[in-house]
Parts: structure tokens; C-alpha cells; sequence
């Protein structure tokens, strides 16, 4: 392949995997707001559930050209089976390994919230719990093998990432239900009367 | 008067064992509003087991009412006798009162005070009801009377099955229980309806033959009327003064009779009576807590005549959009007021959309 074109591969593969750490991070950030039932702005409710979903698919779509950018650079040596099997690949092993692992329990969410409907919640639940770790495990792969995460800004941008996450986990978590006001309540009327 | 002339003493009505019996043959329809069949509902709470309730509803909400606290006043031992009687025939050890603040419940609660024991087991107690329109509803009688706040509730689970304090319960309305007094000790009841006449001068209450024509008696009671009535309350129907109706239990439901005074807006006091009901909501269905405004609004820009055939068109839609939504059925009703307005009175309508008033027309003319 030849050099320009190896280079352009090169770079879309870092400009994408800059783009997924503050992509996902968002993604998972607008998760847990839509669990603790918040409003986006003076939205509905309804909105930010949709935006999470919306944003997730074109995470997605950068998820595609981020992996599919390495493997097609013929510079690094990440085979196509590296995408699938942790830790195969000849260039950075354990660190392109986790972005694998990253990969996989992405595959199981995607999945899962694809087929929700069948699952049942329950199920989904659990299974959509996965997200914590593959943020966790994405963030270590970004840094670890990260050619600009290592830079001031790049350490910054990270920082940020966490600190987002962090933010909405303590200010967005499930408020009480709705109950309607005044729950005091009298004695029955029949309370001490014989039955 | 029959009803209200009836001497009033305890009779000792414990003991009638073919009360449903002479219910069924009288066919008598609860006089609370929705007319219901009073023997099938009895037999219900019979078969749902002993250890019932029978709730004597005297809420009496509707704002132009005064029948009930009238008997509560004057005949509070019948009222009691038939309470007795139906608690006795479904197995209910427990009879309670609920009764508007007033005359009434204090004359109720002297008379479960002189029962003197001809009540056998059956015990009598007696409550004063929350305020308010909606606190008349019977689930919402019985969550007031269980010590909650009285709302209707919305639940599927029907009070004959599990109602006050878990029991089967049987709500009846004050007027349906004289009637059963009645035919406790006597074997039957009067064929009348006990109206309650809005006049200019205050209600009065009134007993009529079941059947007499609406105008037949406006006339002997020497009121004058306008462009209509409404028939039945806040939750009644509009009837046009050129249309003659029988007074019959099904057409005058609660009982109120609200003539159009000379001259009085028939879309006017609509309006009035939709922000009354708007207002007397307990907020706890979508409906009523944005249906019942937006229908007030509506209906009072219409009586204003600054509605254009869009905004009647979205009245109308409106009043669709209210039926079958809530835990109760005040939205439904309040619509079904607003939509028999509409029907009853084309021409008002028409003429208001452009401006006009046909009512007021009539007396400048």
C-alpha cells in the first residue's frame, strides 16, 4: 500500500479514536441522565432516551471507521482476526487487546438493546450494565495506546471524559417517583369497630 | 310531600327479608345521579360475603342540591331505617353516614343517637364529608372515610369487592335509602322524583310524579324560563324550553332543575358552571388537570363570542378528547354538559361565533 495512502489511514484512525472517547462518553453520560428521568433543557423526557440512541449510532458508525482504518493500515500489524480475538495483534498487544475487549462488549450491549423487546428488561438490565466496563476498558486502551492522548490536551480531554461521567452519575440519578401529595392519612372510620 | 311527610320514627327495619325482593319490583334506580339499578347492587354485596358496609352518601356535592340534607333534616330516621334494612340484607354490620357539614348531619347524627337498639347488630356511624364536588363520588366517600384524601380512586377493583376498610361496601345516595326505608316498612315507594328547582330566589325542593312534564311543572311553580334548563346538575343536559320532557329518574338523574332565567345565556352560565367544575378537580388525572382549563377556556371565549369556527371546532374536539380518560368520570361529564349546550343550542352558538347573543337580543327586543 502505498505510503500516503498508509499515512491518511494512520490519521483517520487516530482522528476517529479521538472522536469516540468524548462520543462514548456522552453516550453513557445521556444513559444515565435517561435512567434518573431527566429533561434535556426544557425538552420531554422522552428526548433524552432518543438522543442517547441517536448519538449511540453514530458512535457506532465511528467505531466502524476506527477499526476498520487499523486494520487496513498495513504499517501497524492489527489482523483482521485482532478484531475479534484479545490480544492477537502484533502492534502494542495488551493495549490493542483491550481496545478488542472494548469491541466485544460493545457487540453484547448493541445486541441486547437491538433485541430488547424480547429480552424483557430484566435481562436488558444486566446485560446493558456492560457499558460501565466497556467505558472503563475503552479509556485504558485510548490512553495506553493512544498517540495524542499522552499530550497535554489529550490528557486534558480525558480528564474531562471521567469527570463527566462522574458528574452525572452523582446529579442524574433516579429521583423519587411521582406519588400523588398528601399521603397522611386518618383512621379509618371503621377501625375499631367489631367486624 | 310524600317523602318528607312521612312520620319519622325508628320502625325497626333489621329484620325485612325480602327487601331485594321489593326493590327489584319497584325497580328503583339510585337517585345520586347515575340511576343504577338498586337491586342488582344489593345482591351483589350480598354475595360478596358478610361482613360488608353500607355507606349512606349525603355529600351531596352538586352545588344547586339540597334534596338529601332536606330528608337528612326532616326524615333522618327513614333514611336510617333503609340503611338498616339494606345492611341487614346483605349481611353488612356497619351502616356510616357521610354527610355535608350542616342541618343534616346534625339532624342524622341526633337521630342515630335515639335508635334505642332497633337496629339488632347493625351499627350506625356518622361522619361529616369533605368539601367539594368531587368528594361526592362514591370511591371518593369511601377513601375520605377510610382517612384518606377524598379523591375517586382509579383502580379496576369495584367497592363491592373490596371497598371501606377492605369490605364489601354498597354506596347509595340518601334519597335512594329513604326510598328503601319505604319499601322496608311499607312494601313500596313512591313513583316520584325529588327535584331540587334553582330560582332566583334560591332552591327549593320539590316531589313530582315520575313523568310529569318538565314545563307542566316549571309553570305551577311559577317560574318564567328562558331559553332552556339544564336537567340533572352540573353533570346534567341542556333541554331547550320548546322541548317537552318527562321528569323521569333517568332524565333528571340528581335531580337538580336549572331554568334559564329571561334573558340568561344558555353558553353564559355553561361557561360558569364548567369553571366550577374545572375548579372543583382534585388534580389527579391528565384530563381533568389540562382538560377541564382548556374546556373552561373554550367555553368561556365562546360565551364571550370571540370564538371563530376553528376555535368551535376545537371545542368540539375538546369534549371528544375528555370521555373515558380518567379515574372518575368527571371529565366525562363535565364534556357531556358542554356537549349538550352545543346540541341544545345551534342557533346560540351560530350567533355567537359571530359576536352575537341571541338571549340577550330577545329581551332588548
Amino acid at each position: 500500500m502505498a505510503g500516503v495512502s498508509s499515512e491518511l489511514l494512520w490519521a483517520l484512525s487516530r482522528a476517529s479514536g479521538l472522536v469516540l472517547l468524548p462520543l462514548f462518553t456522552l453516550v453513557v453520560v445521556l444513559g444515565v441522565l435517561a435512567h434518573g428521568g431527566r429533561r434535556l433543557g426544557r425538552s420531554p423526557r422522552v428526548v433524552t432516551p432518543l438522543v442517547h440512541r441517536a448519538l449511540a449510532l453514530a458512535a457506532l458508525g465511528f467505531l466502524l471507521l476506527h477499526v476498520g482504518s487499523v486494520v487496513a493500515d498495513s504499517f501497524v500489524d492489527v489482523p483482521l482476526l485482532a478484531v475479534v480475538v484479545p490480544f492477537s495483534a502484533g502492534y502494542e498487544r495488551f493495549w490493542t487487546g483491550l481496545g478488542t475487549v472494548a469491541v466485544l462488549l460493545l457487540v453484547a450491549v448493541v445486541a441486547t438493546s437491538l433485541a430488547r423487546v424480547r429480552l424483557g428488561r430484566r435481562v436488558w438490565r444486566a446485560v446493558h450494565a456492560l457499558a460501565w466496563p466497556f467505558l472503563a476498558v475503552s479509556l485504558a486502551h485510548a490512553l495506553g495506546v493512544g498517540t495524542d492522548t499522552r499530550t497535554p490536551w489529550g490528557l486534558a480531554l480525558a480528564t474531562a471524559c471521567v469527570g463527566a461521567v462522574v458528574a452525572a452519575v452523582v446529579a442524574g440519578r433516579r429521583r423519587d417517583r411521582w406519588r400523588p401529595a398528601d399521603p397522611v392519612r386518618r383512621p379509618s372510620v371503621l377501625q375499631e369497630s367489631p367486624r | 310531600m310524600m317523602l318528607t311527610t312521612s312520620p319519622d320514627r325508628p320502625a325497626g327495619t333489621a329484620g325485612v327479608p325480602d327487601l331485594i325482593d321489593r326493590l327489584r319490583r319497584s325497580g328503583l334506580q339510585g337517585r345520586g345521579g347515575a340511576a343504577r339499578p338498586v337491586a342488582a347492587e344489593l345482591d351483589r354485596v350480598r354475595a360478596a360475603g358478610p361482613g360488608g358496609v353500607v355507606v349512606v352518601n349525603g355529600v351531596e356535592g352538586e352545588p344547586l342540591s339540597r334534596k338529601d340534607a332536606t330528608l337528612l333534616t326532616t326524615v333522618p330516621h327513614l333514611v336510617l331505617d333503609g340503611a338498616v334494612a339494606a345492611a341487614t340484607t346483605v349481611g353488612a354490620p356497619d351502616v356510616v353516614v357521610c354527610a355535608a357539614a350542616g342541618p343534616g348531619l346534625e339532624a342524622v347524627r341526633r337521630a342515630a343517637g335515639e335508635r334505642g337498639g332497633v337496629d339488632g347488630p347493625v351499627h350506625v356511624h356518622v361522619v361529616a364529608a369533605a368539601p367539594g364536588f368531587v368528594a361526592g363520588q362514591e370511591s371518593a366517600v369511601v377513601a375520605h372515610l377510610d382517612g384518606f384524601a377524598a379523591r375517586p380512586r382509579g383502580t379496576g377493583v369495584p367497592l363491592w369487592r373490596s371497598g371501606l376498610a377492605g369490605r364489601p361496601t354498597v354506596v347509595k345516595n340518601v334519597e335512594t335509602l329513604a326510598r328503601t326505608g319505604l319499601l322496608a316498612r311499607h312494601g313500596h315507594q313512591p313513583d316520584t322524583v325529588l327535584l331540587t328547582l334553582a330560582t332566583a330566589a334560591g332552591p327549593r325542593v320539590l316531589e313530582v310524579p315520575a313523568g310529569s312534564a318538565l314545563d307542566v311543572v316549571l309553570d305551577r311553580e311559577g317560574v318564567a324560563t328562558g331559553a332552556g334548563v339544564l336537567l340533572g346538575g352540573y353533570h346534567g343536559t341542556w333541554t331547550p324550553s320548546d322541548v317537552t320532557v318527562p321528569l323521569t329518574v333517568d332524565a333528571v338523574r340528581a335531580g337538580v332543575v336549572r331554568p334559564l332565567l329571561a334573558g340568561e345565556c344558555p353558553l353564559a352560565v355553561t361557561a360558569v358552571v364548567v369553571g366550577h367544575l374545572a375548579a372543583a378537580s382534585v388534580r389527579q388525572c391528565g384530563p381533568c388537570t389540562f382538560g377541564l382549563p382548556r374546556l373552561h377556556q373554550l367555553t368561556l371565549a365562546l360565551a364571550a363570542g370571540r370564538l371563530d369556527a376553528d376555535g368551535v371546532h376545537e371545542l368540539r374536539r375538546t369534549v371528544g378528547l375528555l370521555v373515558d380518560r380518567g379515574a372518575c368520570r368527571h371529565p366525562d361529564a363535565s364534556a357531556r354538559t358542554v356537549a349538550s349546550a352545543l346540541t341544545a343550542f345551534p342557533a346560540e352558538v351560530a350567533a355567537h361565533r359571530r359576536g352575537a347573543c341571541l338571549a340577550a337580543r330577545a329581551v332588548a327586543a
